[in-house]
């Protein structure tokens, strides 16, 4: 008997599902292989105890404050987003005044113009390492697999 | 983004499966409530996707298990973790039994939590949950001889990990 075979009558024998070949078949494999029988024993004994026990229930008054808080979540998290996208029209905006001031103004001093070079380099520096840092998890995350 | 009020259609009635889904994989009341309700913020900023033709829980549940997964991989260890507890109508009348049987699923909780989250998942939605193996299929979007062959393996490791803690 092949593993997925014994994988299968096992299970079925576990919950009483076998048809009487099934059963004449899986019985004649324990009584051959009398370890697969103190296994299967075994295998029985804590279902059983499982029957006996459920996952640990929070109070009753948990489930309002669950739901209460689950949608203040939500709507915070609109917020964010908002916030989020505000931040990066205004950002951008700013940005591209600055870049423009820098190019049009000739008196700016030399130390200040290095310094705003250095500040856009920085930006864009970070969000390419953003980038490829989330290429790379992408590709090492083994559950990517898993649809989200 | 979606409405609030549509959304809560689909989310309100499968709360508290979401709950004790992520309690499955995390073994941790704080975590399960954060973990699902993350989840749940997850899917409503995706629901555009969601065919409502299909069911809910099935779609939540690849966010949920995808999302606990990602905990479980950056979690500490050292963590007490707690799972399971003895059915209350169960051995009303015989204390002594009941005292017993605490103690037998003290350790089968923590034979339970040595298991890999695929394995513990597959446990409790057969055993626990009392789901069908076509119901578990349907989940878990795999089919019934792997849910079967998954159920085997998932209960010899059991029974070494309860071995080892007798």
């Amino acid at each position: 008997m092949n593993n997925e075979r014994l994988a299968e009558l096992s299970e079925k024998y576990i919950s009483a599902s076998l048809n009487s070949e099934e059963a004449e078949e899986f019985q004649d494999y324990l009584n051959q292989h009398p370890e697969a029988k103190i296994a299967i024993n075994e295998h029985i004994k804590l279902k059983e105890l499982m029957m006996y026990s459920k996952l640990k229930e929070p109070k009753v008054e948990f489930w309002d404050i669950y739901k209460e808080k689950l949608f203040n979540r939500i709507e915070r998290n609109t917020a964010w987003f908002l916030i989020i996208l505000g931040s990066i029209v205004v950002g951008i905006f700013f940005f591209f005044n600055l870049v423009d001031a820098w190019f049009s103004e000739h008196d700016l001093p030399d130390l200040v113009k290095y310094g705003i070079a250095s500040l856009m380099l920085g930006f864009i520096l970070l969000i390419f390492s953003l980038i490829r840092e989330r290429i790379q998890t992408f590709k090492n995350d083994k559950y990517k697999e898993v649809e989200r | 983004m979606a409405g609030k009020e549509e959304f809560s259609k689909y989310a309100v009635p499968n709360m508290k499966r979401a709950y004790f889904s992520a309690l499955a994989f995390l073994g941790s009341h704080d975590d399960a409530m954060e973990a699902s309700q993350i989840a749940f913020v997850k899917a409503y900023d995706h629901f555009e996707s969601f065919d409502t033709t299909k069911n809910f829980f099935t779609w939540y549940y690849k966010i949920l298990k995808n999302h606990c997964l990602n905990v479980i991989r950056s979690r500490k260890s050292g963590r007490e973790l707690f799972l399971l507890e003895l059915k209350e109508n169960m051995l009303e009348s015989e204390p002594q039994q009941a005292i017993e049987k605490k103690e037998e699923i003290l350790l089968l909780e923590k034979a339970m939590l040595k298991l890999s989250p695929h394995e513990r998942e597959l446990l409790i939605m057969r055993e626990i949950e009392g789901q069908s193996y076509k119901q578990i299929s349907d989940l878990l979007g795999i089919p019934q001889g792997s849910v079967m062959s998954g159920l085997f393996y998932a209960r010899k490791n059991l029974a070494a990990k309860y071995r080892e803690l007798l």
